[in-house]
């Protein structure tokens, strides 16, 4: 009867061969301003020299995720943190959706966005959890 | 003593391989499926492709217009092309595109009364309330954000930055945003396949993009801000896009679906399909393209002649 039980290893391999990534990682974290959880935001990522964002996330409460399936090369990034202003809820939900405003204003320095100084370096097989503590 | 019949542990064997059989029976029955699926997203996008070319042809050398003179709500390039995807009687019964709501263009249908935007009647029961099928993408969710207007599958490419030529949400200090072939930085402007010098190979004409789930507005191409897609970002690029307002975003980004709604009008290209997008380029062919994409490569495809030519493959 133990013969059976070789079904088991070979089934294993079959279930492993289907999972497995493109070597892009998980990355997530936690981000203060001024001490508190900064309450809504986008985090970016991006590659040293490179102008466009290789991935990146929206910041809720403080807290970020970039997800495995579209997460990120292991590499040095620059990272770019946005908190646009909020738009009020109620007043554009009452008709239908019409005319784009301006773009968002932004309420963090410079320094954490547009001429960012933040890095982070994204390994593989590691944690890659970045926390930032804006001031 | 002799028993015929099978024993438990028998049966449970048998059991346990059909199990298995079945376990590498359906993913690839489901491959198949998505397979059949892409090719009929990617033969949507051939057709549109040609749509945009003989729109061209028969009017005086220019792409349709992203969306009408005064902007978001009195039709988009969708309503154009029509005729040319075989919806020649939706086109015919359309009515004010490219007025406003102090001015009624009578085009393509004399007006009724009114004003009518994308979203009132009539256009809603004749035109906008309904779901083309070249216009939808099997591989994805159907959803209808807003009465009976569904979402559908794919966006003009309106370039590097937002569709109204806006900078996006992270972008550094200085970054210009350049028109694609699709330019809702300048409505009125008529753009020619010769304004292209980039080269049409190597531009992206229309993207696809995906549905939006809930009231979410991705995929809403009746209504100007998200008719168009941005090559800011890679396909499927977890970086969000930046909906009108929180209330039209429908956040999921374990779906393939981040967003924000603090406005802005930025719409990334995104797909069911496994791996990457399709994109019908200037000459409007199609290809496949990798979410591995360099994010600079991506970028350039998108602008129209920023004298930057993407390199994709």
């Amino acid at each position: 009867m133990p013969q059976y039980y070789m079904i088991l290893p070979v089934a294993a391999v079959f279930l492993a061969a289907g999972c497995g990534g493109d070597g892009r990682s998980k990355v997530h974290g936690f981000v203060k301003h001024q001490g508190k959880p900064l309450k809504a935001g986008v985090i970016s990522f991006i590659e040293e020299g490179a102008i466009a964002p290789s991935g990146g996330s929206a910041i809720i409460d403080g807290r970020y995720e970039v997800p495995a399936e579209a997460g990120l090369k292991p590499g040095k990034y620059a990272v770019a943190i946005s908190a646009p202003e909020n738009k009020s809820k109620a007043a554009a939900e009452q008709a239908m959706p019409g005319m784009s405003g301006p773009p968002p204003k932004e309420t963090l320095p410079a320094k954490y966005n547009s001429k960012t100084e933040l890095r982070a370096e994204v390994k593989a097989g590691a944690k890659n959890e970045f926390d930032f503590d804006l001031q | 003593m002799k028993r015929n019949g099978f024993t438990l542990i028998e049966l449970l064997v048998v059991i346990a391989i059909i199990a298995v059989l079945i376990g590498l029976l359906v993913p690839a029955v489901q491959k198949v499926r998505e397979a059949a699926n892409r090719m009929s997203c990617t033969n949507n996008l051939k057709q549109l492709g040609i749509a945009m070319h003989s729109y061209h042809d028969a009017n005086n050398s220019a792409l349709p217009a992203m969306m009408g003179p005064s902007g978001c709500c009195w039709g988009t390039w969708t309503i154009l092309i029509m005729p040319y995807i075989e919806q020649e009687q939706a086109y015919r019964l359309y009515q004010n595109w490219g007025g406003n709501d102090g001015f009624n263009s009578n085009f393509p249908a004399q007006s009724t009364g009114g004003f009518p935007r994308y979203g009132s009647a009539p256009n809603t029961t004749n035109v906008t309330g309904r779901r083309y099928k070249v216009l939808t993408c099997p591989s994805d969710q159907v959803n209808t954000p807003i009465g009976a207007m569904p979402n559908h599958n794919y966006a003009v490419c309106g370039g590097t930055g937002g569709t109204s030529r806006s900078v996006p949400t992270g972008a550094p200090a200085g970054f210009v945003p350049q028109a694609g072939m699709f330019d809702g930085g300048s409505l009125t402007r008529k753009i020619k396949l010769t304004d292209v010098t980039d080269g049409l190979t190597n531009t992206i004409m229309v993207g696809e993009v995906a549905q939006g789930q809930g009231t979410d507005l991705r995929g809403f191409i009746w209504w100007g801000d998200a008719s168009a897609m941005s090559t800011f970002a890679t396909p499927n690029t977890s970086t969000p896009d930046q909906i009108y307002t929180p209330g039209y975003c429908n956040n999921l980004p374990a779906k393939g679906l981040p967003c924000t709604g603090t406005g802005g009008g930025v719409y990334f290209s995104r797909s069911r399909h496994s791996g990457g997008v399709n994109a019908a380029m200037g000459d409007a062919s199609v290809r496949f393209i990798s979410n591995g994409i360099s994010p600079t490569a991506w970028l350039n495809a998108g602008g129209a002649a920023d004298g930057q030519v993407g390199t994709l493959n």
